[in-house]
């Protein structure tokens, strides 16, 4: 959120200012939008803006409690969920995978800082245990050869007998394409095919629990085990 | 930071924070708990800010559209729960009540210039984090502690404080930009 203001004195450079205007609402669109810029790669100015926004939210606390009126749950129902509909997990996967994102996070900035020097650029991820499972995995993403690798945490990754790992790649809006299956000890190392290669920078990665020798559908059936993405969002 | 001093608040957080979770994965029910477990706070907020029953209620819509949403993206802003969903709900307000401030029809000043200092009620809470940044806002001086609480409780921006005061915009964001580094200094006293 930015002011509509006319711009006003030019900042003199305090982050501890500008990021309690952010979270204020009040400074400028193009101050605002530098700020955001700054965000992705900065975890201090992060952790500036959440002391700020977690100060200006106990204002709010002081504000008293009233209930709306009851038809509302109803109107807000609805419009949430809309018409009934058949949601499959990997669906669910897109407002979930944001979840994953903060922990992706700190590897990305690891990862964006290598785009400012001429060495081969290499992405580095996580996927994050799914509910009620454990499974988490590092993921590196070569991009000159479109080598993705994905290594479970140790002590993450149980697979029971008859059963193996299966990634896949998930674009918005779209059904899973399975990158292969995964060891769940040490890294495997994917080759992804060019085509490919798009939907893996832009879309969710997940880990499902397939029988030996992987989906027999082409389609993921057992649980989702871990998810997360190569790039933030 | 939120220091929970005790366990009710912590179990409260908990609480909150496994339903946005739940949310996330679009489980309805969780979604309607939540709701029941937070609408009364929120709708306060959205009371409070717009000042009008009907615009309120359309806000707190948006609000938990918004969570159903995006509830997966709290924790990428290292955000309590219950500090995410205030904050979602003050700045969707905020952005309704500068539309409609920018948008046709005349700008009711009367209505943002009410006193906002908060009641004698609120001010009981001792020690607690409301009242800590409270005392650090009135230490400011000229006012521009209670200048500050209207902007994150009535929307002001810098044009409206300047065109209310008669002072200069630039003056009037210095003078904001200082008084944040001292209460940030105070807070961390």
């Amino acid at each position: 959120m930015s002011g509509t203001d006319q711009t006003p004195a030019p900042p003199d450079g305090d982050d501890t200012a500008t990021a309690a205007e952010y979270a204020l609402g009040l400074l400028p669109a193009d101050e605002a939008e530098a700020l955001e810029a700054r965000l992705a790669s900065e975890p201090a100015l992060r952790a500036l803006l959440a002391v700020w926004q977690t100060e200006f939210a106990a204002l709010a606390q002081d504000v008293p409690a009233v209930t709306p009126s009851p038809a509302l749950r109803g109107r807000i129902q609805a419009a949430a969920f809309g018409a009934p509909e058949a949601r499959v997990w990997w669906q669910s996967l897109w407002p979930y995978a944001g979840g994953a994102v903060a922990a992706a996070l700190i590897a990305w900035v690891v990862a964006v800082s290598g785009l400012l020097s001429p060495a081969p650029q290499i992405l580095r991820s996580q996927l994050a245990p799914a509910e009620g499972a454990q499974l988490a995995m590092l993921v590196t993403l070569e991009p000159a050869t479109h080598t993705l690798t994905l290594t479970p945490v140790p002590g993450t990754a149980a697979v029971a007998q008859g059963r193996a790992l299966e990634l896949w790649v998930i674009a918005e809006g779209q059904a899973p394409v399975s990158l292969g299956l995964l060891s769940p000890e040490g890294a495997t190392a994917i080759v992804v095919p060019d085509a490919v290669a798009p939907l893996v920078r832009a879309g969710v990665l997940a880990v499902s629990d397939e029988p030996e020798g992987g989906s027999p559908t082409g389609a993921p059936t057992g649980a989702v085990l871990a998810t997360g993405r190569i790039t933030p969002t | 930071m939120t220091k929970a001093g005790n366990s009710a608040e912590l179990l409260a957080r908990d609480e909150v924070e496994r339903l946005l979770e739940r949310v996330a994965l679009r489980d309805r029910k969780a979604f309607s708990q939540l709701y029941d477990r937070t609408c009364a706070k929120l709708f306060g907020v959205c009371l409070r800010v717009l000042k009008s029953r009907a615009e309120a209620e359309d806000a707190l819509q948006d609000v938990y559209l918004r969570i159903w949403d995006k509830a997966g993206l709290y924790r990428v802003n290292g955000l309590s729960p219950m500090t995410w969903l205030i904050t979602v709900t003050r700045n969707l307000c905020i952005d309704r009540l500068r539309a409609r401030r920018d948008g046709p029809g005349p700008v009711d000043l009367a209505e943002t210039v009410a006193d906002s200092a908060p009641g004698p009620e609120a001010r009981a809470i001792a020690g607690s984090q409301a009242a800590r940044l409270n005392a650090c806002l009135e230490a400011l001086p000229e006012g521009r502690g209670a200048m500050l609480r209207r902007v994150y409780l009535d929307g002001a921006s810098y044009a409206t404080l300047a065109g209310e005061t008669g002072v200069n915009i630039n003056t009037i964001r210095t003078w904001l930009r200082r008084g944040l580094i001292a209460v940030k200094e105070c807070l961390g006293r």
